[in-house]
């Protein structure tokens, strides 16, 4: 008589192990996807139906770096809204910390006299809030809306819709020799292996490093290392950063994004749409504007 | 006797009949297919040689725009709004974009860039504005894109042979058809065919305007933009020296003509 018993633990051990080699296969492919690549072989952070958020507005520290980002003085913890749970529903500024060895001692000066006066109740200047430029590599914590990386062999032209703002990154082309100061600097890139890697100089000193208000001079350099992880389901940035002018050292800065699913062509985000009025803070700097049209 | 309530036949000739009739289908549809897949190229750097204020200067066929009784009536109030200063010209004034067709006249350069995949960018100079094309999906009826309104609209492209087609909708109502005020409503929809001409040197954007709530009829304009690829962009800051256009034809005159009405 055929054992129908050992016939169906037989079939469960089967499918068991059919499951669990399943199981192990998905878990090996997550870990392992590869990140999704353009047919010209490069990388795709082009965003085909999505762009890329900045996973909060804090530069990270580099593991293993011996210099840090500036983060939040130990004495005046940041409370944003990402944290307000965490903090009894205080929002409380950015104050810096200016004991950062990275800063110059003229640095560091200006950073503590900012934080005085943002203590002392001054709104201070927040160039995402006040539709100005954020340079570089501040852009890289423009986190409202989504940027999208249009890639073409000879330009990545990167659009962040807050703003909106744009910076031309010029492909496999050295920098020019000295050129001006600008917003967004002079930016030429190329890719290494899985690495869109972003070299800018030229970089005028109207901005600040991040939402520390950390500042620089035109010596800056930045150079960003941009990489998709899991698959392509979200990025990481990296800047190393150097200014004989401001900082004491090299130092680096990452930063996560996250997918935003929005297309480009369903977004649009004009900054000074309604910000012309400052309702409520009536020092803050005003945002761009021109006294007689252009043209 | 052979039966026929078996046919068509069973089996591997029905298979076969099949493969056959496939064959055929596709054979028949196949030049359809590809001449519907064929696509132009009008990506590069686009720079106009020539300005006007006025959409007159660009309209096709002359004459005048065909305002209706409402849209005389609005474009009065906008001219007497501007000159008083009681209406802001937000783009030039604070930069926002300047719409449809507005932003067609630019002096300024813009770059058309055939990505992401599935889509194209235009991306300007002037304001740093842009507009996202899907070139995979079709526009929404106007209904829901009046929904959320975009200063630029929202717009999906297809290809037409070496033409590009671009159908916009769902703009909101702060932005003007030209300089000079005249307006639209957010019932405007916008018909664009871009192609290359003069081999590739210049690209032409035919515009046809439809908005039955300030025009008696469909209306058209033409841009041409002459190739300038290698050429580089430059920032944009509202407020702070620009690229200069002063060789532009036109500039200088509608500078000038804005000067004297004190703005």
């Amino acid at each position: 008589m055929r054992d129908f018993r050992s016939s169906y633990i037989s079939v469960a051990s089967l499918l068991a192990g059919l499951i669990g080699a399943c199981a192990a296969a998905a878990l090996a492919l997550a870990a392992d996807t590869p990140a999704p690549r353009l047919p010209s072989g490069v990388p795709d952070f082009s965003s085909h139906d999505m762009g890329w958020a900045a996973d909060g507005i804090e530069f990270l520290p580099v593991p293993g770096e011996k210099f840090a980002p500036v983060t939040s003085d130990p004495q005046h913890p940041y409370c944003g809204n990402r944290r307000l749970a965490k903090c009894n529903f205080q929002n409380l500024p950015a104050i810096g910390d200016a004991n950062n060895p990275i800063l110059q001692p003229w640095a560091a000066a200006q950073m503590r006299k900012t934080n005085q006066e943002i203590l002392a109740g001054k709104t201070a200047f927040e160039a995402m809030g006040r539709c100005w430029p954020g340079g570089v590599p501040g852009m890289m914590l423009f986190t409202a809306e989504p940027a999208y990386f249009l890639q073409t062999s000879q330009e990545v032209t990167i659009v962040y819709s807050r703003g909106p703002n744009i910076r031309h990154v010029y492909m496999n082309v050295p920098h020019s020799r000295n050129p001006p100061p600008a917003w967004y600097g002079e930016s030429v890139g190329h890719y290494e292996g899985d690495e869109l890697v972003i070299d800018t100089i030229g970089l005028s000193d109207k901005t600040f490093v991040d939402f520390y208000h950390t500042p620089h001079t035109d010596k800056l350099h930045v150079v960003e290392r941009y990489k998709l992880l899991d698959g392509g389901k979200r990025m990481q940035g990296i800047a190393t950063i150097e200014d004989p002018g401001a900082f004491t050292a090299k130092w680096k800065a990452m930063h996560y994004y996250i997918r935003h699913d929005t297309p480009i062509a369903d977004s649009e985000s004009i900054c000074a749409e309604n910000n012309d009025a400052n309702y409520f803070h009536e020092d803050e700097v005003p945002i761009p504007q021109a006294k007689t049209p252009d043209f | 006797m052979k039966d026929i309530s078996s046919f068509p036949p069973r089996g591997w000739v029905r298979g076969l009949l099949a493969v056959a009739a496939v064959a055929v289908l596709s054979v028949a549809t196949a030049p359809k297919l590809a001449a519907a897949a064929a696509t132009g190229d009008v990506a590069g750097m686009w720079w106009a040689s020539s300005y006007s204020p006025s959409i007159k200067a660009y309209l096709v066929g002359g004459g005048d725009v065909p305002l209706n009784d409402a849209g005389k009536k609005k474009y009065a109030e906008n001219q007497a709004g501007l000159r008083s200063g009681m209406i802001v010209d937000r783009a030039r004034k604070y930069c926002t974009p300047d719409g449809l067709p507005r932003s067609l006249a630019t002096p300024y350069p813009f770059q058309i860039i055939d990505a992401p995949p599935g889509q194209m960018s235009w991306v300007y100079e002037q304001n740093r504005m842009i507009r996202g094309i899907s070139m995979v999906k079709q526009l929404d009826p106007l209904a829901k894109l009046q929904i959320l309104p975009f200063w630029n609209g929202h717009s999906a492209g297809h290809w037409e042979g070496d033409t590009l087609v671009i159908q916009s909708g769902g703009f909101n109502e702060s932005t003007f058809v030209d300089a000079t005020g005249l307006p639209h409503s957010d019932e405007l929809q916008t018909t664009e065919r871009v192609r290359k001409i003069n081999g590739g040197k210049q690209l032409e954007d035919v515009i046809t305007i439809h908005d039955p709530v300030y025009y008696a009829r469909d209306w058209q304009a033409r841009f041409v933009y002459d190739n300038h690829d290698g050429m580089r962009m430059m920032e944009y800051i509202c407020g702070e020296p620009h690229r200069d256009i002063s060789g532009i034809k036109g500039v200088n005159e509608a500078r000038a003509a804005n000067a004297a009405r004190g703005r």
